[in-house]
């Protein structure tokens, strides 16, 4: 059988990688002797799959892994005996059984949320907002993506879903849901530095937390774990 | 559970001003879980309700630090104790230290993020030479005074172990304590000592007098070092009475009731040894003669197998690990390894969990070993063969022939191993350049053997610069100086050309300065102040390693590396730790020394005849085979 579970990342635990993280998850799992599948191989591994991760630094209350267990046990079960094995930072918000043959949650993820927090010292409320409406009436909105070995511009305009800015003297919260996964990926902090960069100002990002990770289709917006609608409303994933 | 153990999985609070200040300055640095805690299973207790507080502090960045075995025996020795306390910290690496600097905060535990000078004790472990201007960056980060005579009532006792503190004397005026041997039973005695001592009062030096007199701990403080014209130690004494002339290190009798790290502390990141460690047993009775380890960590003393069994499947239900390395100087000497390995694949093997071995023996037992824990053999083997022709590695006492290593590549071979790596090291006693040309021969001819199936893919050679080390039959020896090293490695180097072949080689100006922290006395004390405020730091990481700074620092204080390092020392000389007991007696070394140069090889006392090196009779050990029991 195979279970999808929801888990926070916060406090301490936001300062591991996805991948230390995934590795604290696996050995939860190993001591809580819950039943997992392993992979077959010179270092079998307990067969979890995450789906996509958060950039170090950030929390979150959307991490999502599917467990595959080679024995049925009660969802609720698996949810306590986990939960009793997992490090400090990392909790179990929800778990449900999915069907085997569901799609990975890195093939159905498109859109993630987040709930920026950010300094831009010595600006007005008001100038802040204004200037966040005009950057995102843009068309396009160039950035210059760098990895080792290349450069390439990216218009992160059209994976800009939704955003909502909170803004106050000196800073402002901001609620933006973007795209993500294969068909697109834009990180919150790569769409605040095209902010200031528009407007020649210093900003400093405070926290990064990731509300949700969605399955989003024409408009609508699917939780990976309750396979319902979801109206498309950022905060409306639970 | 433990009197005032705050659970494993208690949430981490915002625990006082430094941990607000770090939520700040974590996001900046590279890899901030080395700096968090948090773990599971790490030991967080209230400071308020107990009585000794004491830090383990390991010179060297977590990732090192957090793979070390022995600090892991003593975090669970001293947090079991009600009455006392022991947290972790780690050297920062660079960016960190910059940090903490920048915003005037002080090295603090990971548990409790407490500041360092707040405990009662600081315990430095000493695992390698190159980690000393660590020590003293940690404790000046602490805002602790380096020398130890220059600190205050209120400031922690600073103390050493390790292998290094047989001869800690190159540090040992920055030190109040150090412990020789095996450290289980004498911190505890420690610990009892300062807890009295805080109860009913009395100053820093009665109690540095009072810990002299535990047998196996030796107070740098309370011996005074003469030296003659030529530079050498005239004498080393105690300077007052109560005050052990040589001290003499400590040993567990039985390992079966020894303490084990039963709940070691996982970490998030991926350490150098991330996986479960069961240790078989202790010392290694082999005899190589450049071994430091093989001869201060002696006796041999096993576990029952029934004992790891059961230890290996605690260690497993508790941290959760993929993996479990059977972890001792030669792991397959171990007397019943065969029957250990087969009762853990079987216990564990279904659950997705493997069994590793650290090093292997050049031999067929050792491949058939590791044929069975390694199912599918993706990974190189390695073997080290240490010495290039059969008259060095017999100076060297490395019992192994060209025969039995060639022998063993072949089983791997067959067994489906197709990548190889072999261990040499180069400028050891009475070496030439035969003796050289023999390590590319040998690599040669494995890369030349030719499977049923496939091919050798890669030979790798690693050639280290041979180290003298105190303690040895070759601590009379001087190192091969710096320019010829290097011209004995170019030789190598340039006969390991081929496309199957790799060769790898250290740095020959850290090992002139391992040399001399390894062998030297305390006038190498303000050297290492010396390097430390000229920026030295780090010195075991080849990019942070400046050898020009070290330079100026002999310089600005006045000392010849090349006498430490190059000079033999002739055999009547007094040796600046001489008055620091391993149990093998000096005799013995030099009769090893003898029969090195003659080329005489010595047997393994745990198999054949004893070698009469002295340590069971000292420590009063009993003298028996492997496998037989009390």
């Amino acid at each position: 059988m195979k279970i999808r579970v929801r888990l926070a990342k916060e406090r301490v635990a936001r300062f591991i990688s996805h991948l230390d993280f995934a590795g604290a998850v696996e050995k939860a799992v190993r001591r809580a002797a819950l039943p997992v599948a392993y992979s077959e191989g010179f270092t079998p591994r307990p067969k979890i799959a995450f789906g996509s991760a958060l950039a170090l630094g950030g929390t979150s209350e959307a991490e999502f892994a599917d467990f595959e267990l080679r024995e049925l046990l009660p969802v609720a079960e698996f949810k306590t005996r986990l939960e009793a094995q997992l490090p400090a930072g990392i909790k179990v918000l929800a778990a449900r059984e999915v069907s085997k043959n569901a799609p990975s949650l890195m093939a159905q993820i498109n859109a993630a949320s987040y709930q920026v927090e950010a300094q831009l010292t010595g600006r007005q409320e008001k100038e802040i907002q204004t200037a966040w409406e005009e950057f995102l009436e843009q068309g396009s909105i160039i950035i210059v993506k760098e990895t080792k070995s290349k450069r390439r511009d990216l218009d992160i305009r059209p994976l800009i879903l939704q955003a909502r800015l909170r803004a106050r003297d000196a800073g402002g919260t901001w609620d933006l849901l973007l795209r993500a996964g294969s068909t697109g990926n834009v990180r919150p902090e790569e769409v605040l530095q095209a902010f200031w960069n528009a407007n020649n100002w210093h900003g400093f990002i405070e926290t990064i937390h990731r509300t949700g990770l969605y399955i989003e289709s024409r408009g609508n917006l699917l939780s990976p774990l309750v396979e319902f609608k979801v109206r498309g409303e950022v905060e409306g994933n639970r | 559970m433990l009197n005032g153990l705050v659970g494993p999985n208690k949430e981490m609070e915002d625990l006082n001003e430094l941990s607000k200040s770090l939520e700040r300055i974590l996001p900046r640095v590279e890899k901030p879980a080395r700096y968090t805690g948090g773990e599971w299973n790490e030991v967080r207790k209230n400071h308020a309700e107990i009585p000794v507080k004491m830090v383990l502090a390991f010179p060297d960045i977590y990732e090192v630090g957090m793979s070390h075995l022995g600090s892991k025996i003593l975090y669970q020795v001293v947090n079991t104790r009600p009455d006392a306390l022991m947290e972790r910290v780690f050297a920062p690496w660079v960016d960190m230290e910059k940090e903490l600097r920048a915003n005037g905060l002080p090295l603090y535990s990971l548990e409790t993020r407490t500041s360092l000078k707040e405990f009662d004790l600081i315990g430095f472990t000493l695992q390698y030479e190159m980690t000393y201007t660590n020590i003293l960056n940690m404790l000046d980060l602490a805002g602790i005074p380096l020398w130890a005579k220059e600190r205050a009532e209120t400031d922690p006792l600073v103390v050493a172990g390790g292998p290094c503190a047989f001869n800690p004397e190159p540090i040992a005026p920055f030190l109040d304590l150090v412990v020789l041997g095996e450290g289980e039973e004498v911190l505890g005695e420690i610990l009892d000592l300062v807890r009295d001592f805080k109860e009913r009062g009395g100053s820093r030096q009665e109690l540095l007098q009072a810990a002299a007199a535990i047998p196996g701990v030796y107070v740098p403080q309370f011996y005074t070092v003469e030296y003659l014209d030529t530079g050498a130690v005239a004498a080393v004494r105690p300077d007052r009475t109560g005050i052990p002339a040589r001290v003499q290190k400590r040993v567990l009798k039985d390992l079966n009731q020894a303490t084990f790290p039963q709940r070691p502390v996982v970490p998030f990141l991926d350490v150098v040894h991330d996986r479960a460690m069961l240790e078989l047993f202790r010392g290694c009775a082999r005899g190589c003669r450049f071994c430091q380890a093989g001869m201060i960590y002696r006796p041999v003393r096993e576990k029952d197998t029934a004992t790891l069994v059961e230890q290996a499947r605690r260690l497993l239900e508790n941290t959760g690990y993929g993996e479990i390395s059977l972890t001792s100087l030669s792991s397959l000497d171990y007397s019943r390894i065969e029957e250990l390995i087969d009762a853990l694949i079987k216990e564990h093997g279904t659950e997705g969990v493997r069994v590793s071995l650290p090093s292997l023996r050049a031999d067929s037992f050792a491949v058939e070993q590791a044929k069975k824990i390694h199912e599918v053999r993706r990974s190189s083997i390695t073997f080290a063969p240490e010495a290039g022709s059969q008259r060095l590695r017999d100076v060297i006492n490395k019992n192994v022939t060209e025969e039995d290593l060639l022998r063993a590549v072949i089983q791997a071979v067959e067994a489906g191993w197709r990548s190889f790596k072999l261990y040499f090291m180069v400028g050891l006693p009475t070496e030439t350049d035969d003796d050289l040309l023999g390590i590319a021969e040998l690599a040669r001819r494995v890369a030349n053997i030719k499977p049923n199936r496939g091919s050798i893919t890669r030979v790798t050679v690693s050639t280290s610069n041979f180290v003298p080390k105190p303690h040895t039959p070759f601590q009379w020896e001087g190192q091969v100086d710096s320019e010829e090293l290097k011209r004995r490695q170019l030789l190598v180097h340039g006969q390991l050309k081929g496309k199957r072949l790799e060769h790898r080689w250290h740095g020959t100006e850290q090992s002139l300065l391992e040399a001399v922290m390894s062998k030297g006395d305390r006038r190498i004390a303000p050297v290492i102040e010396r390097a430390w405020r000229l920026g030295c730091r780090l010195d075991g990481w080849s990019e942070h390693f400046r050898f020009d700074l070290w330079q100026q620092a002999f310089q600005d204080i006045g000392v010849d590396p090349a006498f430490y390092a190059n000079r033999t020392i002739p055999e009547d000389e007094i040796l600046p730790w001489d008055h620091l007991d391993p149990g093998v007696t000096k005799d013995f070394l030099l009769s090893e020394r003898m029969r090195a140069l003659s080329g005489a090889s010595t047997p393994d006392c745990s198999q054949e005849r004893c070698s009469g090196c002295g340590v069971c009779p000292a420590l009063d050990i009993p003298i028996r085979r492997r496998g037989e029991t009390k």
